[in-house]
């Protein structure tokens, strides 16, 4: 299948997005970081619907919270390092606890962080928010799914998690006819060999996986989980009686993401072999979003390894 | 406001202590000494300040009240019920597994919370954001924001405290108690510049004093967009003879011995002072 290609990152995306929420929600707003400010491009959005914090996300989590109790309908933008690990308990007892409306979007997820530190670089982001009762997660991979989960956000009254890369993404664009909703997915390929499950980046890679796996006479069908949390059990239950096997692709670590959501669904209802590509249980190391991947796997080709191993053990 | 005025006050801030007792020695747990000193400050906000309306507790010109204060959670149920937001029955479930009256407010559930009770720093974030929002609105409703020494020492406060009087926001008010070292007329001192040297329009008041605690929130000038701030001294004098521990935010399980033995002192005459 053709993939189109572009230079524009979820990030620039999102303000896209934004200022056209900002156009027809007179309760909208938007709060950035200070972290996040650095990356600038907030100039569309009239000056009332956009609050520059200037502070931690610890506090900025707090003000968005704040703004939701008074009746807005809140957007807070920052680093997925500052939310995730320091803002934890803001989110937890002053967004989660209250479940206030507060769409928490997070930048750099994963590996995308250009040459960080293992402290930036948070690969359990996607862990730690699911463990958090009622907290809504998406993993968009494009700028078509970015759209669509925004606007389904509008119909979420609870709080929502919302992952971000700055790299470029590459995906399809001629199936994107679907409506998003929390728990949903689109099937973006079909296929009765192998059922692939991706997220965020790891989408694109993984239709490139399918037409190589095409090659080997293993029809993959490319699920793209936009929504984490609630999982998608239908969509997956139904590909996977089709397939009788799973692989999971994301930028995250295995344990507690993407991977740990489909296992728990399937282990429970419908169990079949699975693979997981993703960082096994280590922080890593600084370096260039694509040198990461590919030293830590998060490649087409290991997906195809892993689709070929479950193929040949799935269930029948 | 009058004698009588004051007497009935003080006669409800009686009610609102025994309350307490009653609900913390049921439960067998949970700080109460905190609750009972802040006890009259709460009933002055909910009988004399804020604008409420108890049938409907969430309309939008009500006044909001925020408080990072954990241990006067108890104090805040009491008054609720006294006040008609939720039946006093309900504090007798205090703490009770599927009670409305959970440790810390369950904003969703409980009738009259405006907020989550946090421990999560800096609180005051959260409640000057509402009240940022909210000064935007026609009715432009207070936000009140009940606060205690322990938070005012933290540096992130302080920042915040800094940021909120650059900025401006005209309906929010802080309400700082000083305890303990805190509560001296040097800590009060000291807390005073801190909000003053940060824009905010500053008073102090007794805790015990209605009169004072009238006369510090009407002094208030609300044309000027400057937050408040009032910073009360708490005197930790209940009306009754409760051995006090050491430290005021010490959770320690009161015995019904001992509870009685409060409630009787805490017997209030028709002009509001102790029989005893």
């Amino acid at each position: 299948m053709e993939t189109h290609k572009n230079d524009n990152s979820l990030l620039a995306a999102f303000r896209t997005v934004m200022a056209e929420h900002a156009e027809k929600d007179k309760d909208f707003v938007l709060f950035v970081t200070e972290a996040a400010e650095v990356y600038g491009g907030f100039d569309d959005l009239p000056s009332d619907k956009v609050v520059f914090t200037h502070a931690p996300a610890s506090v900025s989590l707090l003000r968005a919270a704040g703004s939701a109790l008074a009746g807005k309908q809140p957007w807070l933008l920052g680093k997925t390092a500052e939310i995730a690990a320091s803002g934890y308990s803001q989110i937890r007892e002053a967004i989660a606890i209250p479940k206030l409306p507060v769409r928490i979007a997070a930048l750099n997820g994963g590996v995308s962080t250009e040459q960080e530190s293992t402290a930036e670089q948070l690969l359990e982001d996607i862990a730690i928010m699911r463990t958090l009762p009622g907290m809504k997660i998406f993993v968009p991979a494009d700028d078509l799914s970015l759209r669509g989960i925004t606007d389904a956000a509008d119909k979420i009254s609870e709080p929502l998690y919302l992952r971000l890369g700055t790299t470029p993404y590459s995906t399809p664009r001629d199936l994107y006819k679907e409506e998003f909703h929390a728990g949903g997915a689109r099937i973006l390929r079909e296929g009765t060999g192998v059922t692939i499950c991706a997220c965020g980046i790891m989408v694109g890679q993984a239709l490139k996986a399918a037409e190589m796996l095409e090659e080997q006479n293993i029809s993959a069908e490319v699920v793209d989980c936009y929504s984490v949390k609630p999982f998608p059990e239908r969509v997956m239950l139904s590909s996977v009686r089709r397939t009788g096997c799973c692989v999971t692709a994301e930028e995250a670590g295995e344990i507690g993401g993407l991977f740990g959501a489909a296992a728990e669904c399937l282990g429970r209802t419908y169990p079949v072999p699975m693979r997981s590509v993703a960082l096994d249980d280590r922080f890593v190391n600084s370096g260039t979003p694509d040198e990461l991947r590919e030293f830590y796997g998060l490649t087409c080709k290991e997906i195809v390894d892993a689709s070929a191993q479950v193929w040949a053990l799935r269930r029948r | 406001m009058n004698e009588s005025r004051i007497n009935e006050l003080k006669s409800i801030t009686a009610e609102v202590r025994k309350d307490i007792l009653r609900m913390v020695a049921i439960a067998h747990c949970g700080s109460f000494e905190r609750a009972l000193a802040d006890a009259s400050l709460l009933v002055y906000l909910y009988w004399e300040e804020m604008l409420l309306a108890p049938i409907e507790p969430r309309r939008e010109d009500r006044d909001r009240f925020f408080t990072d204060i954990a241990e006067s959670v108890p104090a805040l149920y009491a008054v609720l019920a006294r006040r008609g937001f939720f039946e006093r029955e309900q504090l007798w479930h205090y703490r009770r597994l599927g009670a409305m009256l959970q440790g810390l407010p369950d904003y969703l559930r409980t009738p009259g919370i405006d907020a989550p009770c946090l421990n999560a720093a800096p609180a005051i974030a959260m409640a000057a954001q509402s009240a940022l929002d909210l000064s935007c609105s026609l009715d432009s409703p207070r936000v009140i924001f009940l606060t205690s020494d322990a938070s005012l020492s933290s540096e992130e406060f302080s920042v915040e405290i800094k940021r909120i009087g650059k900025f401006g926001i005209p309906n929010f008010i802080t309400v700082a108690v000083l305890r303990g070292g805190n509560g001296s007329s040097d800590g009060e001192e000291k807390i005073k510049k801190l909000f003053e040297s940060s824009g905010w329009q500053t008073k102090c008041a007794f805790s015990e004093d209605f009169s004072a605690l009238e006369s510090a929130f009407a002094s208030f000038d609300y044309s000027s967009r400057a937050p408040k701030a009032l910073i009360i001294m708490s005197e930790n004098k209940f009306g009754f003879s409760l051995p006090e521990s050491k430290e005021i935010e010490t959770s320690r399980v009161i015995g019904m011995g001992e509870v009685d033995l409060a409630l009787e002192e805490l017997e209030v005459s028709p002009n509001g002072n102790s029989q005893k």
